[in-house]
């Protein structure tokens, strides 16, 4: 049985086709994915993220618990800011990839759908065998029974507004002066008089917000944010066009870019990982050798010179080699819509990843000559 | 959309026009909506033997790749170059000019393997039922 967030009613009633994403029945598209990426791109998209996990931690160590299970620098993050860091295992490979907030008095994790148990057992456990004074509750689960100890008092939803015109929608129904949040900064306050968390965040490479609240008030929020947005352009948008999206900007889907086989400095994620503070992380020591011995693989940003599009799990081979082993492997591809071409991320040998360097992609048989461009292949003015 | 009553389907979406040896197909309104977003049609190319049942050619779309089958046997005798830049044929008039190849029909008899278009009508209901 697929779980559901308490907007799926919602997502049918506008006609969303409906996928299993991480063992979740998501919207993957509403009107069209290229109609959806676009009116994030120039106007503003409201994406349910219900499916996403969090994770709140929360007793006098808090930030400690936090910053040995995450790769990122949190006890040097000040209070009201966000940062992208990686759950590592001991061998510094990729559990999952977090954002973490700091809060006055606790640290909230956002973590992904489909390593939401994974990834709160892990904290758990790695709270119990180092014996910090810290809980980590599960905001998202309805039936978490530490959920009395959390900031909001009850189970979470979270939603995201992303695209030029979100500020100008959420200050329409937000109690904080959003001008002065900034990226990647998080702020408590009120949306329709509703207790929230707002972080200036997202997954689309766009300015935007993502909102916690109470997951009672899901349908309600979703409506009126819905009906506020209409003369800004909004879009409901589904994960085709939020993975459309974050391929543009050059961001990593975990089991695509990050797996427990690749470490965040292959997937070229290093200024999420702190190797040279002093503060001792789960996975460091491993991170610090990768960095000395150097790497086997590195993912670089490529293009194709064909309308077939390269994806996940394409092999990657020497430019001209028609019978070698694979040099590599595509981690991601997409038509882009806001380029209208195509656009892939792919692990290849260190000595390929240089901007400009070539080689070959097979996609279904056919081989096809690729170059590698820099990343995000999206950047927002600002 | 009703459906044309002259052609025949198959249960993977394709649509064939028979006249007499020579054979026309495409993919159907109800493939073009499942599919949605397409953005390239790698094509075969003419003299390609078609198999029934087997791809020969496939359509991208933003999130997925698909193939599209062959509705029958046969030698391919012409195919669509004006659907390779305007692959919104495809979804204006997925049975005129939304063509894919045009074929030289090789085992007439597996026709009696394809639907007409009221089974077909059926059929996309059920699959329609199971989403």
């Amino acid at each position: 049985m697929l779980k559901r967030t308490p907007l799926y009613e919602t997502h049918l009633g506008l006609g969303a086709r409906l996928i299993d994403f991480g063992g979740w029945e998501m919207p993957v598209q509403y009107q069209g994915i290229v109609e959806e990426a676009r009116a994030t791109r120039t106007a503003v998209g409201i994406f349910d993220i219900g499916h996403m996990g969090r994770l709140e931690l929360v007793g006098p160590q808090h930030a400690e618990a936090a910053d040995w299970c995450v790769t990122c620098d949190v006890m040097k993050l000040g209070v009201g800011r966000v940062k992208y860091g990686i759950f590592a295992t001991e061998r510094g490979t990729a559990l999952d990839d977090v954002l973490v907030y700091r809060d006055t008095d606790r640290t909230h994790l956002v973590i992904n759908a489909g390593n939401r148990d994974r990834d709160r057992d892990h904290v758990r456990a790695q709270i119990a065998a180092k014996g910090f004074q810290a809980e980590a509750i599960d905001t998202a689960d309805p039936a978490e029974p530490l959920l009395g100890k959390s900031f909001l008092g009850v189970a979470q939803q979270m939603v995201a507004l992303q695209g030029p015109n979100s500020e100008k929608l959420l200050q329409r129904v937000c109690d904080q002066d959003l001008s002065k949040l900034g990226y990647y900064r998080m702020t408590r306050g009120k949306v329709l008089a509703i207790p929230a968390l707002i972080s200036r965040t997202g997954y689309t490479g766009e300015d935007g917000f993502e909102i916690f609240f109470d997951r009672k008030e899901s349908v309600r929020i979703w409506d009126v944010l819905t009906a506020q947005g209409r003369d800004l352009g909004l879009a409901p948008v589904g994960l085709g066009a939020r993975d459309a999206l974050r391929t543009e900007a050059g961001m990593p889907l975990y089991g695509h870019e990050l797996d427990l086989e690749t470490t965040p400095l292959e997937a070229q994620l290093n200024f999420g990982v702190n190797l040279d503070g002093s503060g001792p992380f789960l996975g460091k020591e491993a991170l610090l050798r990768q960095r000395a011995e150097g790497m086997k693989k590195l993912l670089v940003g490529f293009e194709v010179d064909t309308k077939r599009v390269p994806r996940n799990g394409c092999t990657i081979h020497e430019s001209g080699d028609e019978s070698g082993a694979p040099i590599g492997v595509v981690a991601s591809g997409t038509f882009s819509p806001t380029f209208e071409k195509n656009i892939a991320m792919g692990f290849v040998p260190p000595r390929l990843s240089a901007v400009g360097s070539k080689f070959d992609v097979d996609i279904r048989g056919k081989r096809h000559g690729c170059v590698v461009v820099p990343l995000p292949f999206y950047k927002r003015k600002k | 959309m009703s459906r044309p009553t002259d052609i025949k389907y198959a249960k993977t979406h394709e649509w064939v026009r028979i006249e007499k040896d020579i054979a026309t197909t495409g993919i159907s309104d109800f493939a073009v909506a499942a599919l949605s977003d397409l953005v390239y049609v790698d094509m075969p190319q003419v003299t390609d033997l078609l198999e029934q049942g087997q791809p020969y050619a496939e359509v991208e779309s933003v999130k997925a790749v698909s193939d599209i089958y062959a509705p029958l046997s046969g030698e391919i005798v012409e195919v669509n170059e004006e659907l390779g830049d305007n692959l919104e044929l495809l979804a204006k008039d997925p049975f005129g000019k939304g063509w894919i190849v045009k074929f030289r029909i090789s085992h007439p008899n597996e026709v009696e393997g394809l639907m007409d278009a009221a089974a077909y009508d059926r059929h996309c209901k059920d699959e329609a039922a199971k989403h």
